[in-house]
């Protein structure tokens, strides 16, 4: 009993026992189950629930459909477990609050994800056989006269240039959908406050690619239409400083290009951009927060087209201006679980508005028809979405009209989203620029070029999509 | 359901605890606990719940048979058909499948392998309702004359998926009555928050880590992706795979005694009190000592139920070192159907027969240092043979620790990997060691004498929980990472 007098006893020396000490159990519990309790409360209020992550770009987990085969397999409750962690209130800052704890577990401003991806040898040279023989189109591949007829018809129908709606203004439906992501990302590596992703090179993919363009070739052969090629570069193999880049397993991209080029037929003109945009590196070429170019980088490689077709480029100054759209966090920041370091220093979005006049249409995938601007000033988008300042996204066709007095010509341009930026430097060379996304569009290249009077096609296809078998069995469907 | 899920911590739970502790009566508490149970297993096996209740309904009739034919054969017959159920089920549906793979392959017979599904948790169930009827037949507990009392012991959803094995003998008195105060929830509490914080800060992070320095178990154990699982794991450096294997080693312990560390709080807040299944195992020095405190339920149970039976020790030293065989061997197979999981098994088996042998007086004259790294080392080599099914993988990952596959000893990316996550290493490593638990010790021992560690122990108890709770919300909101390692119990 003495001792217990004793027990608490502050520095005066006066017995001092706090209503803490004696309830502390009963606060600890009663609080606990006002937690659960809160919590209990909050996650079921369904409208604070979130059905899209911004900084994902990805609409959430939604409430699973009910189905007796989904629940008999457990499919059923899991999803609603899915939904349930996917979806809880206060999603964005949560996660936020999770990265930030994620970023005391070291120190070191190099992040990577260890690639699980072996890389095939790129060959000095391509294989014996000559390119010419595997241009030879298989017999079953020839277009056959209802792919004809169907990729004819989509497209005479569009040749008329809109007239309905003003060519600055865009049109009011279905336009507040952010654009999809398209391109998942290998490994990334961050250092400091740049992220790059890596490169293993494919040999399957890779003679895919050559094989089709050589296909497309073969197919114009003839009808004076000039194939050019551009394979794009990524970050790494341009700005990561030479010590780094050797220190880490990806691939030489401008090895894996040049095989790429030396199995293409010699008819078809390959703009090799590597070396150019390598003497830029210092410049703001490529973001750091997302894996394209930006929009100077996407001139400088323009510059070297015009110059490989013999014309001459438009002036970056006297013919753009340059606009800022604000800050961009891109596919990077999302796919390191919002690294910090790549927060604390976000990009710009920097475009360059032609001073020549256009009109843009394009199509979206379930057929609407919308005008759109070339450039368009994304300031208001959120902060993942702003690379779609350029030629309106990715869509599957497009078609751009300089309405530049005396410009003539039109050329196809088949892309994935590194074209986009490009778009609006090309457009001022020709009259009509018409883009394919072969991701989403379906038809025969040849045809589409005989339809436009095209008088070039243009691949531009970054390095990354050259290693994707999938992409690449895409883009040979329409080489053709 | 598993513990570490949103749905679980903010609907389930809070349910749960509001119905029971609502409930006045023993007998309505009991039926509160009955269907949440029945509710858990249900949302992870909508189906395989009959097969749960089935067996609790066999082995609750066999029990009652055997006590009331007590020394005469017809408890004998009962018994054995209690086991031939038992082991007959869990044989079909958790290695059904291994053994007809392994019939095919050495005699061509059956022709087509079936694709069983592995009921979750059959392996902790089965275990239990086994240990229920043979301490029936042995006297050491009365048959239960409630099958919703058989059905409530196997199933409660504190134990019935990832232990520990509860013994009937253990809880049948808790089962008919219990009481709890807010001192015993307080603890309960406790114990729950801090296995919660151990799996879903710790545990899922040290696996996405190893996953990412090694192979995912989905893509390691994918047979069509063997070529290239193989050229990945050779061509890793040293250090990535130490690192992968160190983190694999940490998540596997923080994971496995996370759960029974929720098993035994959430209990503790009702009033039921389940023995410890873990007790700092990677602190021991030999290997029968880290067999004593690893996932203790489980080698009690083959501890009472096989090896003792079998004559234990006392039939000579040649009986013994089969009978520790045997018992290897099964703790091995009980893992996983997989070869791999028996040669672990024998694995451990050979380092206790050289333990008994001479290793263990060794050790004793020596410093204590050495045997701690004797047993970490067996431990972590262990976890290699236990984390890659295939033989082969797992021959690659060894050879290449030692830069044998021609691999260099790092790279850009696993250093980087190693200083990004430093900090995290050494908290998770000290996670595994009394450490904390010491320190609270101490706290509490001068709190009796000084205020300002009275103040400080206060608050603490009533704010860390909490703030664990919520920390681990964090880790689970956005349906990241938040693996399950016992589907192969």
């Amino acid at each position: 009993m003495r001792k217990d007098k004793m027990r608490y006893v502050n520095l005066v020396g006066q017995p001092e026992k706090r209503w803490y000490h004696t309830n502390k159990r009963k606060i600890e519990t009663a609080s606990f189950f006002v937690v659960l309790a809160i919590g209990f409360i909050v996650s079921l209020l369904i409208p604070l629930r979130p059905t899209f992550s911004e900084s994902e770009k990805r609409e959430l987990a939604k409430f699973p459909e009910f189905r007796v085969e989904a629940l008999l397999e457990g499919e059923y409750f899991a999803q609603i477990d899915t939904w349930f962690a996917d979806t809880f209130p206060f999603r964005e800052f949560l996660t936020n609050a999770n990265s930030k704890l994620t970023s005391w577990y070291g120190f070191g401003d190099r992040v990577s994800s260890l690639n699980s991806i072996v890389a095939d040898e790129i060959p000095d040279a391509p294989t014996t056989t000559e390119p010419e023989s595997t241009t030879m189109p298989p017999v079953t591949d020839e277009p056959s006269t209802q792919d004809a007829e169907e990729s004819t018809s989509e497209t005479t129908e569009i040749t008329d240039p809109p007239t309905s709606l003003s060519p600055t203004e865009p049109s009011t439906e279905g336009t507040t959908a952010p654009p999809k992501k398209t391109q998942s990302l290998g490994g990334i590596l961050v250092v400091g406050n740049k992220a790059y992703e890596y490169y293993n090179f494919s040999q399957t993919a890779a003679d895919l690619y050559a094989k089709s363009i050589n296909r497309v070739a073969k197919a114009l052969n003839g009808t004076g239409v000039q194939v050019y090629d551009m394979i794009v570069p990524t970050s790494i193999d341009v700005i990561l400083d030479e010590s780094t880049r050797k220190s880490v397993q990806s691939s030489d991209q401008q090895k894996a290009i040049n095989y790429m080029y030396a199995s293409m037929d010699s008819s078809i003109r390959k703009v090799d951009i590597l070396p150019v945009l390598r003497s830029h590196s210092d410049e703001y070429i490529y973001y750091r927060t997302d894996h394209h170019w930006t929009a100077l980088g996407a001139y400088y490689a323009y510059a070297e087209l015009m110059r490989a077709k013999g014309a001459e480029p438009l002036d970056l100054k006297a013919d753009f201006t340059e606009k800022s759209y604000g800050d961009f966090l891109g596919s990077f920041y999302t796919d390191t679980n919002k690294n910090k370091k790549l927060e604390k220093k976000p990009d710009e979005l920097i475009a360059y508005v032609p001073e020549f006049k256009t009109e843009m249409y394009y199509y979206e995938s379930d057929g609407d028809k919308i005008i759109w601007p070339l450039v368009y000033d994304v300031s208001s988008y959120p902060i993942g979405y702003k690379y779609s300042a350029f030629a309106g996204g990715d869509n599957k066709y497009t078609r751009v009209h300089n309405l530049t007095e005396g410009a003539k010509g039109s050329c196809i341009v088949v892309k994935e989203s590194f074209g986009n930026a490009m778009i609006p430097f090309i457009a001022g060379n020709y009259k009509y620029v018409y883009v394919i996304d072969y991701r989403y569009w379906e038809g025969s290249l040849s045809k589409l070029a005989e339809v436009k009077g095209a008088t070039d096609i243009i691949f531009i296809n970054n390095v990354s999509a050259t290693r994707n078998e999938i992409l690449m069995d895409t883009l040979n469907k329409i080489c053709k | 359901m598993v513990f570490s899920n949103l749905l679980f911590i903010y609907i389930f739970l809070p349910l749960n605890l509001a119905c029971y502790f609502l409930a006045k009566d023993i007998k309505i508490k009991n039926a509160v606990l009955l269907i949440f149970s029945l509710i858990f297993y249900t949302w992870g096996e909508p189906v395989y719940v009959l097969l749960l209740i089935g067996m609790c309904l066999a082995d609750w009739f066999f029990a009652k048979q055997i006590e009331k034919h007590r020394g005469t054969g017809k408890a004998k017959a009962a018994m054995l058909a209690a086991a031939v159920v038992s082991i007959g089920l869990i044989g079909v549906f958790k290695y059904g499948t291994f053994v007809c793979a392994n019939l095919n392959s050495a005699f061509g017979f059956p022709e087509s392998i079936p694709n069983i599904a592995l009921p979750i948790g059959i392996s902790f169930y089965t275990f239990q309702l086994l240990s229920y009827v043979v301490d029936v037949y042995r006297g050491d507990v009365q048959a239960q004359d409630k099958f919703t009392r058989v059905l409530l012991y196997a199933s409660l959803f504190h134990q019935c998926i990832a232990g520990p094995i509860v013994r009937y003998k253990d809880v049948s008195e808790e089962i008919a009555c219990r009481s709890t105060d807010v001192v015993e929830t307080g603890k309960g509490i406790n114990r729950f928050t801090v296995g919660l914080a151990k799996k879903v800060l710790f545990a899922n992070v040290c696996g996405s880590l190893c996953d990412g320095l090694l192979l995912s178990d989905a893509t390691a154990n994918d047979a069509s992706l063997f070529a290239e699982n193989m050229e990945v794991l050779a061509s890793r450096p040293a250090l990535a795979l130490w690192l992968g294997m160190l983190f694999y080693m940490l998540q596997i312990y923080l994971d496995f005694s996370a759960y029974s560390d929720m098993a035994i709080g959430m209990g503790q807040m009702i009033g039921f009190h389940y023995k410890e299944n873990f007790d700092y195992p990677y602190m021991s020095k030999t290997v029968s000592e880290f067999w004593r405190r690893w996932h203790m339920s489980l080698g009690s149970f083959f501890r009472d139920y096989v090896y003792i039976p079998l004559g234990g020790n006392r039939k000579g030293k040649a009986r013994m070192f089969l009978n520790m065989f045997v018992v290897w061997a099964l703790t091995g197979l009980w893992h996983g159907a997989s070869w791999n999981f028996v040669l672990w098994g024998l694995y451990f088996f050979v380092f206790l027969v050289i333990e008994r042998l001479f290793l263990a007086k060794l050790l004793e004259k020596l410093p204590s240092v050495f045997s701690r790294i004797y047993l970490l080392m067996v431990v972590f080599f262990g976890w290699v043979i236990f984390k890659f099914q295939s033989l082969p993988m797992c021959f690659t990952v060894l050879k290449g620790m030692f830069g044998l596959n021609g691999n260099s000893f790092t790279n850009f990316e696993a250093t980087a990997m190693l200083q990004n996550n430093i900090f995290f290493l050494i908290v998770a490593v000290i996670a595994c060691t009394p450490l904390v638990r010491r320190m609270g010790e101490i706290l509490s021992k001068n709190a009796d004498n000084e205020i300002r560690f009275a103040n400080i122990q206060g608050v603490l108890q009533i704010i860390l929980p909490i703030i664990l709770l919520l920390v681990s919300t964090l880790g689970l909101v956005g349906d990241s990472y938040n693996p399950f390692l016992y589907f192969q119990f």
